[in-house]
């Protein structure tokens, strides 16, 4: 089957109705605007469940109700000087004690305490006592409460600011072995790749795995209603069939676009109104259970290029595949089934790319075999595991499998477009378009030979 | 403009579905493909179209092959197909611009073709109707008015309405070649007669018509020529008069005011049926006819009517399926 112009034609009306039917169509509208609600009042709806601010990261907000306090140091210490340390605590009432740390231990907590409420000591130590058994936030009160502490003395000693900083700088320090040198130089760690491949293929993952049923859909509907013989003689299969992938392609990207800025108005929401907040990298960690920061992956235009290509080729392979599977069904029954096999697919490419993460050694071929490459090459390319040259060569290959996949596809679409009865297994296609191949290189001799 | 199907011939495995299908159409005209259910029209009309892949034979407009880039084509098919749940006026724009009709000029031939049609209702909605009735003032009044003004989508429509949206697709672009697949079945008299009306405009118009039907009597106010297959293969084809003529006038119908069953009976005639004196012969000729009408006379009669005519396309379509079956 040579491609010629006219076999493109009408692709773009075809493109445009579909697109502009799912857009308008009473049941998308009422999903979108589901979804939207949902990823809009996510995290302040979960924050008020949990009667807390919601975040992704390290709670802001203490548990404690009120701090009881004596100092007894040589130092004066006030609430304030506290709070200017962490300002968690300064909504928290301070009360100067009435009672002692020896009657507090001879009588026991909750004879002074109630709930949530916690008593600081200050000598030459500084001691928290609370009736929950492990708090961190009495650490942080602690830690506070010292370094208020600390710089009181220092200005009752007479130090100005730039002394006080100078004193508190401090210091670090750090040890290397050769083979942790060699580690570093290699790129991201293991952590952040798996991390960094899970979020990735995970979220393409989801963009094909909603289009595979749209697109399944839309082919089959279309088959089922016997309408597409009335457009055949209007245009070509291929058109037909890539103008209404596209259109879905488009259609579900928007949708997941759409999500997007929905979960960063939720974040913002939650950031703005609850105090918390939620950046990409505590998102992405949350997600995948790693600690990721993205500041190490170095993201310029180059990262998000290869990314980006990556993705389109990826989603472009699955959109095919989908396409063929809504070609080899004359029902909406088959459905199912046809959606199965693309998903196994999906599954295989998606679970090769997570377990191939642990497989420095074997980063060149998963970047270069279809399927596999669309969830690895890009992120094999950002950790330093390929080069520029395996990403090009990766993204090459994954072209040609696209377009023989479309030949393959319209191929199939137009044998099968009259077709009635069960759905066609993949070998049943490939002998199909190996004899619709050879019919017309018969007919094109044929024309040939009467021709000349 | 002339029209070239070439030795079309399609098997499913061991079993054939059309043989040797040829015919040429060589000015605008009605070319009917006649046959019994399963025959192969639909499959010849498909292959035709390139919808169905063929083992041989080639279309050929005007001397290059039947596409849809060389030919205007307008089709209606046998199995009838409208998106359900999309509106229908979008449809019709859709189809007519793939057909390359600009949106302004497909919505004025969707109006006229409504209009012509009776089927601006579903369309357009019950605005117009609306406006000319006083509202009735009740509670649900206007939610009513509301609901009923709205355009339909193609799932509220009964059979014959689906039939008249997809009868104005097939004519949207103003096609130079027809082709429609049983476009009367499933309707009624008075839209049959709708149906008739436009496609005697279009044959008037000089478009070429290829229509497969099994209402003979439809095809025969139509056609000029014929084809009819039998069992995937052409038992008859031709101009419908020569055909009808090398039949010669053999069916005679007689009316007379008594009984003349051995008048019949003497001449050598069939006597096929009888009512009231009303009778439908078979004659050989108009010599055996004129015989009997002869003796009529000559016994002082009375005749009321003396009808001699070719046979009508059923009777041929009949009597050559029957030959075909009985060789076979």
């Amino acid at each position: 089957m040579n491609l010629h112009k006219e076999d493109f034609a009408g692709t773009g009306k075809v493109f445009a109705f579909t697109f502009r039917q799912l857009v308008f169509n009473k049941a998308n509208i009422i999903s979108i605007v589901i979804l939207l609600l949902v990823s809009i009042l996510g995290m302040p709806v979960m924050a008020l469940i949990k009667g807390e601010s919601f975040s992704f990261g390290d709670k802001e907000k203490t548990a404690i109700v009120k701090i009881y306090y004596t100092n007894d140091s040589q130092t004066k210490i006030v609430p304030k000087d506290i709070i200017r340390q962490d300002d968690t605590f300064a909504k928290i009432p301070f009360q100067e004690a009435d009672f002692t740390l020896s009657e507090l231990k001879k009588n026991g907590y909750e004879n002074y305490l109630k709930e949530d409420e916690v008593y600081l000591d200050i000598t030459d130590t500084v001691q928290v006592y609370g009736t929950d058994s492990v708090n961190m936030e009495y650490e942080s009160l602690a830690q506070a409460a010292g370094e208020a502490l600390q710089l009181n003395r220092f200005t009752d000693a007479g130090a100005d600011e730039d002394q006080i900083s100078i004193a508190q700088a401090g210091y670090g320090t750090d040890t290397s072995t050769m083979s942790e040198y060699y580690k570093d130089k290699e790129g991201p760690g293991w952590g952040i790749r798996y991390g960094v491949q899970y979020a990735y293929a995970i979220i393409l993952m989801m963009l094909c795995m909603f289009t595979t049923s749209y697109i399944l859909r839309s082919v089959i509907e279309e088959k089922a209603s016997k309408l597409v013989e009335l457009l055949m003689v209007s245009v070509k299969p291929l058109a037909l069939i890539m103008g209404k992938i596209l259109a879905v392609m488009l259609y579900v990207f928007a949708m997941m676009f759409a999500m997007g800025i929905g979960v960063g108005i939720s974040s913002l929401l939650t950031m703005v109104f609850m105090n918390t907040s939620a950046d990409l990298s505590s998102i992405i960690s949350a997600a995948t259970g790693s600690t990721i920061s993205l500041e190490t992956l170095q993201i310029d235009p180059v990262f998000i290029a290869a990314v980006l290509v990556s993705f389109v080729l990826g989603y472009l392979t699955f959109s095919i595949l989908s396409g063929l599977a809504g070609c080899s069904c004359s029902s909406m029954e088959d459905m199912e089934s046809a959606s199965m096999n693309v998903v196994l697919v999906l599954m295989a490419g998606y679970m090769v790319s997570v377990f191939a993460v642990n497989f420095r050694s074997i980063a060149v071929i998963v970047s270069l075999v279809p399927i596999v490459s669309i969830f690895c090459a890009p992120i094999e390319y950002v950790c330093g595991n390929i080069g520029i040259g395996v990403l090009i060569l990766s993204w090459v290959i994954q072209l040609a499998v696209i377009v023989c996949l479309f030949r393959f596809c319209a191929r199939i679409y137009q044998s099968l477009i009259m077709y009635k009865g069960q759905k066609m297994k993949v070998m049943q296609m490939i002998r199909l378009a190996g004899t619709i191949k050879k019919e017309q290189t018969k007919q094109t001799h044929a024309g040939k030979e009467k021709t000349s | 403009m002339s029209l070239s199907v070439k030795n079309l011939s399609k098997k499913y495995g061991e079993k054939t579905a059309l043989e040797n299908l040829s015919f040429e159409m060589e000015k605008p005209g009605v070319y009917a493909l006649l046959g019994t259910n399963g025959a192969g029209k639909t499959t010849a009309i498909r292959m035709m179209l390139n919808m169905l892949s063929r083992d041989s034979g080639e279309v050929l407009w005007n001397e290059s092959p039947l596409d849809t880039a060389t030919c205007n084509i307008g089709y209606l098919a046998e199995e009838r197909g409208l998106y359900p749940k999309y509106s229908l006026l979008d449809q019709l724009i859709y189809f007519a611009s793939l057909r390359g009709v600009k949106r302004e000029e497909a919505k004025k031939r969707i109006h006229y073709w409504a209009r012509r049609l009776e089927v601006e209702e579903y369309l357009y909605g019950m605005q117009s109707k609306i406006s000319h009735t006083p509202q009735k003032k009740g509670l649900f009044s206007g939610r009513a008015a509301a609901k009923s003004a709205k355009p339909k989508k193609a799932d509220q429509l009964s059979k014959g309405n689906q039939q008249k949206i997809q009868f104005m697709t097939a004519l949207l672009s103003d096609p130079e070649l027809i082709i429609l697949d049983e476009p009367m079945s499933g309707l009624d008299p008075v839209n049959t007669d709708l149906f008739r009306q436009i496609i005697h405009e279009e044959i008037e118009k000089g478009k070429y018509l290829i229509m497969s039907s099994h209402q003979m009597a439809t095809v025969e106010e139509f056609c000029t020529d014929i084809i009819i297959l039998n069992r995937s293969k052409t038992i008859l084809q031709g101009n419908l008069n020569e055909i009808k003529k090398s039949y010669g006038r053999v069916n005679l119908s007689l009316k007379t005011e008594q009984d003349i069953t051995t008048y019949i009976e003497a001449s050598g005639a069939t006597m096929v049926s009888e009512k009231e004196f009303e009778y439908e012969i078979k004659v050989s000729g108009e010599m055996q006819a004129n015989e009997l009408l002869g003796a009529l006379i000559a016994k002082q009669i009375p005749i009321i009517r003396f009808d001699l005519r070719e046979p009508s396309l059923h009777e041929i379509f009949v009597t050559k399926v029957g030959e075909a079956n009985e060789s076979a």
